[in-house]
């Protein structure tokens, strides 16, 4: 008691600041820091992957199967879990993803979903996490634009 | 207010509106501190009243380690925060300038207009001749250009400069202060005035 | 112990914290994960390419595209009226570049659906309001404005007037990326997106 009066001042300023530190460490309710370090497999495009390969990552697969489609592809060996993507965040769901020890699989017949996802949970501090399409260059622009050379500018 | 994040979005009236209410509080901090008087921010390079160095480097150091927690919680993005240009000749000459005037003339730029507000003659002069003195940089700045913008380093902080990370640099930086404040201390015993310091 | 000496320790204390901490100086994105889930979900955060069609062809000024691909693909073809911003350092860059007030749309695109996506994301999650996706990329725009095609015998209004979108948006299209480079790049400059520029302030 003596110690906590004669050192009121500092523990009341340190304490508090201890407190925050520990719920801002241990929390969910937020994102893992450096964004720019947990984003950086979608840089290089390395997360995306298609169905064939999928096969050829070592571990135990998981596929979330986001959307209300039947899989097409044949995962051997996988486990395939449906979840729709808005509840993809509750406990049940975030909990078995970050415990699952292996490569984990976002498919969806709409690209834009799982690549979303893909990121939000990256954000979250979640590794070794795939986005599966059925292109196996999704960034390449497959049109060749032809210019007009009869265009003249106004003057 | 862009850096604090659970403010940014504010219309630029109100950004301005922050900016003058935290004017008022430096003036009126640098007012209550005594820094209107010459004498007191001479008596940094005398020896006989260290409270410059001890004012404005805690107020470093609160800032520090404040903005490093406020981005830790989320609060406020640091990329956004205003790092200084270096220029490496332009900071060593200016730095000289600014030292051989602060010891001539008692003030500095800040402590010059917290004076010259409650109306000091020598912060009048003072004021006026920092005002030449920008005035006489920008007419023979062709001249001085290549000597300002030389050696330019980009906006650097120190903790990226050396490799190490925020916290430690801070750690440092709040260590190496509290020694500074304890050799501030001796010599404000050894260097004392007391025929300066109970004018004050 | 006097104030000086309690102030010095608390100081200490907390820099030890700090420098425990797992600090980067890097960003991390500051919204809530349950809340960015909901703004990833929301169907209003893509337009389509007819959409998109339609403001390049009305110029329409409260609109800002954003090309997301590398400099020297934006430098040879590019949607008109867009600005450039890499993928890899959208996260340095676009928080002090994306400008606008809660009425101007940035729509980001890039060659398909994947990076448009991915940065869709980070800025929301930065708490950049008012930017969406334009859905399929330039893939979806070529193979809807540019390779627009009507066969058949009658057209109603409706089609008319899509295919007139999609008519004059593709003129557009092609006369500003047929100019020769010296021209185009006086065009990009006019267009070019400046970091809004910090001003520090001295003592």
């Amino acid at each position: 008691m003596d110690f906590i009066r004669k050192y009121k001042a500092i523990l009341l300023i340190v304490i508090p600041v201890i407190i925050l530190v520990i719920f801002r460490a241990t929390g969910t309710d937020h994102f893992s820091t450096d964004a720019q370090k947990l984003a950086e497999p979608s840089f290089s495009r390395s997360n995306i992957i298609i169905p064939g390969k999928v096969s050829q990552l070592s571990g135990e697969k998981l596929i979330i199967n986001l959307g209300k489609d039947v899989i097409k592809h044949n995962f051997e060996g996988a486990t395939v879990k449906d979840i729709s993507p808005d509840s993809i965040l509750a406990k049940e769901y975030i909990g078995m993803i970050k415990k699952h020890e292996g490569p984990v699989f976002l498919y969806s017949s709409d690209n834009s979903i799982s690549v979303r996802l893909w990121m939000l949970l990256s954000q979250m501090g979640i590794k070794n996490l795939y986005v599966v399409s059925e292109n196996p260059d999704p960034e390449s622009l497959k049109y060749e634009f032809r210019p007009d050379t009869t265009v003249r500018p106004e003057s | 207010m862009g850096p604090i994040v659970t403010l940014a979005g504010l219309p630029e009236w109100v950004d301005l509106l922050f900016a003058f209410l935290i004017g008022i509080g430096f003036g009126f901090a640098l007012e209550q501190a005594g820094f209107s008087s010459s004498r007191k921010l001479a008596g940094m390079f005398y020896g006989y009243d260290t409270t410059v160095i001890k004012v404005f480097f805690t107020a470093a150091i609160v800032a520090l380690a404040g903005s490093q927690f406020l981005s830790y919680f989320g609060l406020l993005d640091l990329n956004l925060v205003f790092v200084n240009e270096f220029y490496v000749g332009a900071a060593i000459i200016g730095g000289v300038i600014m030292g051989l005037g602060f010891i001539m003339g008692g003030f500095c730029p800040g402590t010059g207009l917290s004076a010259l507000s409650i109306g000091k003659i020598d912060a009048m002069v003072f004021a006026a001749g920092g005002l030449t003195g920008a005035f006489l940089f920008a007419e023979t700045y062709p001249y001085v250009q290549n000597l300002a913008n030389g050696n330019y380093k980009g906006p650097v902080r120190i903790d990226k400069a050396l490799g190490m990370s925020p916290g430690l640099f801070i750690l440092l930086l709040i260590s190496a202060a509290a020694v500074m404040f304890w050799i501030a201390e001796i010599a404000e015993k050894k260097f004392a005035r007391p025929d300066i310091t109970e004018t004050i | 112990m006097n104030t000086r000496e309690k102030l010095s320790i608390v100081l200490l204390i907390l820099g030890v914290i700090l420098a425990l901490l797992p600090l980067t100086g890097s960003r991390s994105l500051s919204v809530r994960p349950d809340r960015l889930l909901l703004e990833a979900l929301d169907e209003k955060s893509w337009f389509t390419v007819d959409q998109v069609a339609r403001f390049v062809a009305t110029e329409d000024t409260s609109v800002q595209l954003i090309d997301l691909r590398p400099a020297e693909e934006f430098s040879r073809l590019n949607i008109p009226g867009s600005v450039n911003i890499p993928y890899d350092r959208f996260i340095d860059i676009a928080p002090g570049t994306i400008l606008g007030g809660s009425n101007m749309k940035n729509i980001l695109y890039s060659n398909g659906d994947i990076d448009a996506n991915n940065a869709f994301v980070i800025a929301r999650g930065l708490k950049i309001k008012n930017v969406y996706v334009m859905k399929g990329g330039l893939n979806e725009w070529f193979n809807t404005v540019m390779n627009s095609r009507f066969t058949g015998d009658r057209i109603s209004a409706r089609e008319n007037a899509l295919f007139e979108n999609r008519r004059r948006a593709g003129n557009m299209f092609t006369e500003i990326n047929s100019l020769p480079d010296s021209l185009k790049k006086k065009y990009f400059e006019s267009k070019h997106l400046s970091a809004k520029k910090l001003d520090g302030g001295c003592e």
